[in-house]
């Protein structure tokens, strides 16, 4: 199978950048000022505490063989304990993994679709008022920080209209959901607690709105772009002049070769959104991926920042190896 | 047009592709910052870090144009002395990318083989990491200053822009007029200085004011998160966080009006970015 | 023979609003086609052939501004309503674009692309139309076309891509079939099988038009031919009449600048003997590796030929056969992988990069496409200063050099501050002649020099490598896919094909006697417009 072999190819792939990500995660963490062993002692530790405590997380030894003990560990599944809480780092990954997808796809997915369908609705009217709108409305968004757009919307939905929920939560505290696969609209939904799942869906609106907000407007932009494009093209003129039927035209010869070059901006927009939604959950309190790497980080928790740095390199690479399927799979010109 | 006779042919106009207005709108937004920014002293009675002890969250009024954070200091004197540092450390940073980027971009486009194939690899590691991650540990790394800010921003930015450099030159490489000056009998060194290079700037010019954009967003971002510029001195993102805490009690102003001029001038560099990208025709 | 008006035009006038101002593109143009008529429109580029069958199926740029009017069977295209337009595109006339592999949708399979026409004007459902398109595959002469009904566009030849195109306009049934440059890409002996199948199409429903800028290959097939000159119709009238009593001056300018390859070079003396070859390939071979060490492609196989002093040696192939690479292997841009090439019996493969480099004021090449060969940023002087740094003149006789130079192509001492995009095709291409003489090279290689010109202006700059070549103080090699242009400037003649020579001699011999069968059916391919006169004549037409 060709597929399978590419597949397994861009896997293999996978292990360098892995190798060297976690290299320069190590070496760039460890050469940091502040030492997170200082941070967990109490106070009254003595010189020989200190000591202990070092060799308890195996910092006392040379580099290269922390490395090699932490890659063995990894290989065997096992990403350590925090230092600063002792519980197992895979534990809390699980559990902040899924709050921070479930933001991030949602966010993504209503970007798409905006992004697709404004996208070629504007490149049909190019240059006519509801293109220029969309094209102002794209330049806008992109200028938008997020952390402050997020302010912005709960001054105004929370504060004033008071149609959102406090940012704080992602479900009414009047709610108990025991998690079934983390994704919290999902877990209500199993239950067929459909109240829940309402609170759930309320309290991930200003989010996801704020989000999709700031990444639409890239999205929209290329859409428009490459619906251009392909309304410019000799292929696009000349079915067009072969009288063929609007429905056809639009779905056969427009929809389909204007998607060909989505995926890979949207792999793009996605990947950097995991890197950095830790602004967006800041705002909303949102106890997701980025708020507890940030925490990690802030106090040189090594095993935290390790699995964090692990976890969005392989999440990357795999988003754009799906997008580069999916590409071939709308493309016949490209090979796999 | 038909030419009756090519020695006759008139010189072709350079063909005009629009994008003006947005170039124009765009500068005049900066031009106001940047006004701003170097009047700023001129421009408010207050300094950046100046307290008013009778005057803490007041909203906008006479005193106060804009208000007063929960320090006592005076909003729009504060909004005015930050544009200083956003402006600088963003075109510093953009700087320091296209220098360093656009060099490694040149020389392993232009190279090749292994070194392309190995730089390139390096590259995807690089990007394959959290953008805060990596700021914030060369930040760390070089201690908390506006220097090491410029760096990690304009070191985040370099591969994109060797990127953009080595995709640029292995095009240009493919025209008949480096086939021709080699023909013509240019050295290397020649070739790559003075037909490769002078080419392949543009693009990269051409996106360095959405990358400015970008650039700011970034700084205020870290400032945000605390990871940025240190409080008290002045700037957008530092001072939305500060604010961001009085939000939810309803003293909107703190944070709404350093974000909007935070947004506007972003939309600025955009606008300038935009309209660039139109004129040189790889954007309608 | 011919039946009812199918299309008539009259008062056509277009004008296109631009940023520098309007631009009429189409000048009161009247024109009418009957049914079983094949009409041909020629002109250059710019002259307006396009916008002419844009406005036929009313697909003109939106800052078009139309007056008169244009009917496909007694129907005003200009007046139609959304659902009669869309209807006339395509049953009433139907245009096969321009390169027809990007003109076809590159993500749907060309079966798909056809039956879409099929259902959309001759109501059939999807069996039929499928049944329908294959008849279609087998109509327009496409191999194994059951199975090319699941190709993707660009797993096809441009030839087949051709076919592909005229099955689809054909599908629609249009009462009118536009071809516009269905030649361009295309070697001669697959364009006379292309404009023959086009040709064929005319009936007693349908009438074609034919649109190109070269005048010699479509002359064989229309009945009448229409002179387009930036945007009027400049002459019309029956083909054999047009091209042997033309009337407008800019028809007989077109005509007199096609090349004929009847037409036997003027005698410029011999050249000049003694001493040894100037330029000698010996038993040379090239293969492009690919990656990975796999088998690669073999351009050239056991190349061999000379060339002296004062000497013209014309190089001509279909494309694909190797010209490119043997001229990039002359230049040392190339290195052979077996064989040897020497200038003045020296071993490019032997010099350092910098010796090479040094040997190059010894050679210099003219490339094909005239603008992409010169650095955009660069001012006219700077680009023919270009090789004298590899001597280091004086300012002052360098500056005196550039301006002989000039002056020499024709162009003078005024070009030198202008760019490349300031200038016109031809202009360019005497930049890029100025550029390998100013060094005084003793050979020099004309690589396809005039094919991405306008006919006209091709006269012109044959005319001025004539004049070179006379002069008899260099070698030159002339490469080109044009077998006429090569019989008018060449000493001796090689025929390349797949990578290997298949025949060599003088020129007077070669086109006269040809051994090769191979020659003789390339000689055979090529239109001419003194035979295709004659034989219009012949047939009272």
């Amino acid at each position: 199978m060709r597929l399978t072999r590419y597949i397994v190819r861009r896997l293999l792939l996978l292990i360098p950048v892995l190798i060297g990500v976690s290299v320069l995660t190590f070496v760039l963490i460890r050469v940091l000022p502040g030492d997170p062993v200082l941070l967990i002692v109490p106070e009254t530790a003595t010189e020989a505490d200190i000591q202990q405590a070092r060799e308890r997380f195996g910092l006392d030894r040379p580099l290269a063989a922390q490395y090699l003990a932490y890659l063995g560990d990894v290989l065997r599944g096992d990403l350590g304990r925090s230092i600063t809480t002792n519980t197992p780092v895979a534990e809390q990954l699980t559990r902040r993994v899924p709050l921070t997808l479930e933001l991030i796809v949602y966010a993504m997915g209503l970007a798409l679709v905006i992004a697709v369908v404004g996208g070629i609705y504007a490149a049909r009217r190019a240059g006519r008022p509801s293109d220029h709108t969309a094209r102002v409305a794209a330049l806008a968004g992109n200028s938008l920080p997020e952390f402050w757009l997020g302010l912005v919307l709960v001054l105004i939905f929370y504060q004033a209209l008071g149609w959102a929920p406090p940012p704080a939560g992602r479900i009414s505290p009047l709610f108990s959901v025991p998690p079934i696969t983390g994704f919290i609209t999902v877990d209500t939904l199993l239950q067929g607690d459909l109240p829940a799942s309402f609170s759930a869906l309320h309290h991930l609106m200003l989010p996801v709105l704020t989000l999709a907000i700031v990444i639409t407007a890239p999205l929209l932009r290329s859409v428009r772009a490459s619906a251009l494009e392909v309304i410019d093209s000799d292929s696009y003129r000349c079915a067009e002049s072969h009288g063929l039927k609007d429905r056809v035209l639009l779905f056969a010869y427009l929809f389909r070769l204007t998607l060909i070059r989505l995926p890979t901006l949207a792999a793009l927009v996605f990947g950097n959104l995991l890197g950095g939604s830790v602004l967006v959950e800041y705002v909303f309190s949102w106890q997701g991926l980025g708020q507890w790497a940030l925490r990690g980080l802030l106090l040189r928790d090594y095993p935290v920042i390790q699995a964090y740095v692990l976890v969005v390199a392989t999440f990357y690479v795999l988003v754009f190896l799906i997008a580069d399927l999916l590409q071939a799979a709308l493309d016949p010109r490209v090979e796999v | 047009m038909a030419v009756v006779d090519d020695l006759t042919h008139p010189p072709a106009k350079r063909v005009r592709r629009g994008g003006d207005g947005l170039i124009a709108a765009g500068s005049l937004i900066l031009l106001i910052v940047l006004f701003g920014a170097v009047a700023a002293p001129w421009l408010s009675q207050w300094g950046p870090t100046e307290i008013d002890p009778i005057a803490f969250l007041e909203p906008p009024g006479p005193g106060h144009w804009l208000g007063t954070d929960g320090n006592g200091m005076d909003i729009w004197s504060r909004i005015l002395f930050a544009a200083r540092i956003d402006l600088g450390v963003a075109v510093a940073s953009v700087a320091l990318a296209v220098l360093v980027g656009g060099t490694i971009g040149l020389a392993t486009g232009y190279a090749g083989g292994w070194v392309e194939e190995t730089t390139m690899r390096l590259l995807d590691i690089v990007q394959a990491f959290p953008v805060f991650i990596l700021a914030l540990t060369v930040a760390a790394l070089l201690g908390n200053s506006l220097h090491t800010l410029i760096l990690a921003i304009g070191l985040i930015n370099a591969p994109a822009y060797a990127r953009l450099m080595r995709a640029e030159v292995r095009s240009l490489k493919s025209h008949i007029y480096i086939e021709a000056a080699e023909c013509a009998g240019n050295s290397r060194l020649s070739i790559l200085f003075r037909h490769l290079l002078p080419n392949a700037l543009t693009p990269l010019l051409v996106i360095a004011p959405l990358n400015c954009g970008w650039a700011i967003l970034m700084l205020a971002g870290l400032s945000f998160l605390g990871l940025g510029v240190a409080v008290p001195t002045a700037e957008w993102g530092a001072m939305i966080s500060t604010g961001a805490a009085d939000v939810v009690g309803g003293r909107w102003w703190t944070s709404v009006f350093p974000g909007l001029a935070l947004f506007i001038t972003v939309l600025g560099f955009n606008l300038i970015g935009e309209g660039l990208l139109q004129r040189t025709g790889q954007r309608r | 023979m011919t039946g009812a008006d199918v299309l008539e035009i009259s008062d056509l006038t277009v004008d296109i609003d631009g940023p520098n101002g309007t631009v009429r593109a189409l000048d009161q143009v009247s024109l009418s086609v009957a049914a079983g008529e094949v009409f041909g429109l020629v002109g250059e580029s710019g002259g307006g052939k396009s916008m002419l069958a844009r406005s036929i199926v009313r697909q003109l740029p939106g800052r078009a501004r139309v007056s008169g009017s244009v009917q496909v069977d007694g129907r005003d295209v200009f007046a139609m309503d959304a659902e009669a337009l869309r209807q006339h595109r395509g049953a009433g006339a139907a245009l096969c674009f321009q390169t027809p592999r990007s003109s076809l949708s590159p993500a749907r399979t060309v079966g798909h692309q056809i039956v879409d026409r099929l259902r959309a004007h001759a109501g059939m459902d999807e069996t039929e139309a499928w049944k329908a398109a294959l008849a279609l595959f087998q109509q327009v002469g496409i191999r194994e076309p059951e199975r090319r009904l699941g190709a993707f566009p660009h797993e096809m030849s441009g030839g087949q891509c051709q076919r592909v195109m005229i099955a689809l306009a054909l599908a629609c049934g249009p009462r009118l079939l536009l071809a516009d440059e269905p030649s361009t890409g295309l070697d001669v002996t697959l364009t006379r099988d292309i404009l023959a199948l086009i040709a064929a199409q005319a009936g007693k429903d349908r009438g074609v038009i034919v649109i190109s800028h070269d005048l010699a290959a479509i002359a064989a097939i229309c009945d009448r031919i229409g002179v387009l000159e930036t945007g009027r119709l400049v002459e019309i009238g029956p083909t054999a009449q047009l091209l042997t009593r033309p009337t407008h001056p800019y028809t007989k300018r077109l005509v007199a600048a096609v090349p004929d390859i009847n037409r036997v070079r003027a005698a410029t003396g011999a050249p000049a003997g003694g001493g040894g070859p100037l330029l000698a390939v010996e038993n040379a071979d090239v293969v492009y590796r690919s990656r990975f060490g796999r088998q690669g492609h073999q351009a050239l196989f056991d190349v061999s030929l000379s060339l002296r002093k004062g000497e013209t040696l014309g190089i001509v192939g279909e494309s694909g056969c190797g010209k490119s690479t043997l001229s990039r292997t002359i230049m040392g841009l190339i290195r052979p992988t077996r064989g040897r090439v020497m200038i003045d019996g020296i071993d490019l493969a032997g010099l350092g990069r910098s010796r090479l480099r040094h040997l190059r004021n010894r050679m210099q090449m003219v490339f094909q496409d005239p603008i992409d060969a010169l650095n955009p940023r660069r001012s006219v002087a700077q680009i023919v200063a270009d090789p004298l740094r590899l001597i280091r003149l004086g300012r002052a006789e360098q500056d005196r050099r550039i301006d002989a130079i000039l002056t020499d192509v024709g162009l003078g001492p005024d070009y030198r501050k202008r760019r490349p995009h300031e200038l016109s095709g031809g202009q360019a291409q005497r930049v890029g002649i100025a550029r390998a003489l100013v060094i005084d090279p003793a050979l020099v290689v004309l690589d396809e020099p005039t094919s991405a010109l306008d006919v006209t202006i091709q006269a012109q700059i044959l005319e001025l490598i004539r004049r070179l070549t006379a002069r008899r103080d260099r070698g030159y090699l002339f490469v080109s896919h044009d077998l006429a242009i090569v019989r008018s400037i060449c000493d001796r003649v090689m025929v390349l094909s797949e990578g290997r020579v298949v025949e060599e001699g003088p020129t007077d011999r070669l086109f006269e006697a040809p051994q090769d069968p191979y020659t003789r059916r390339l000689l055979a391919a090529v239109p001419s417009l003194s035979t295709v006169s004659e034989r219009h004549a012949g047939n009272g037409g």
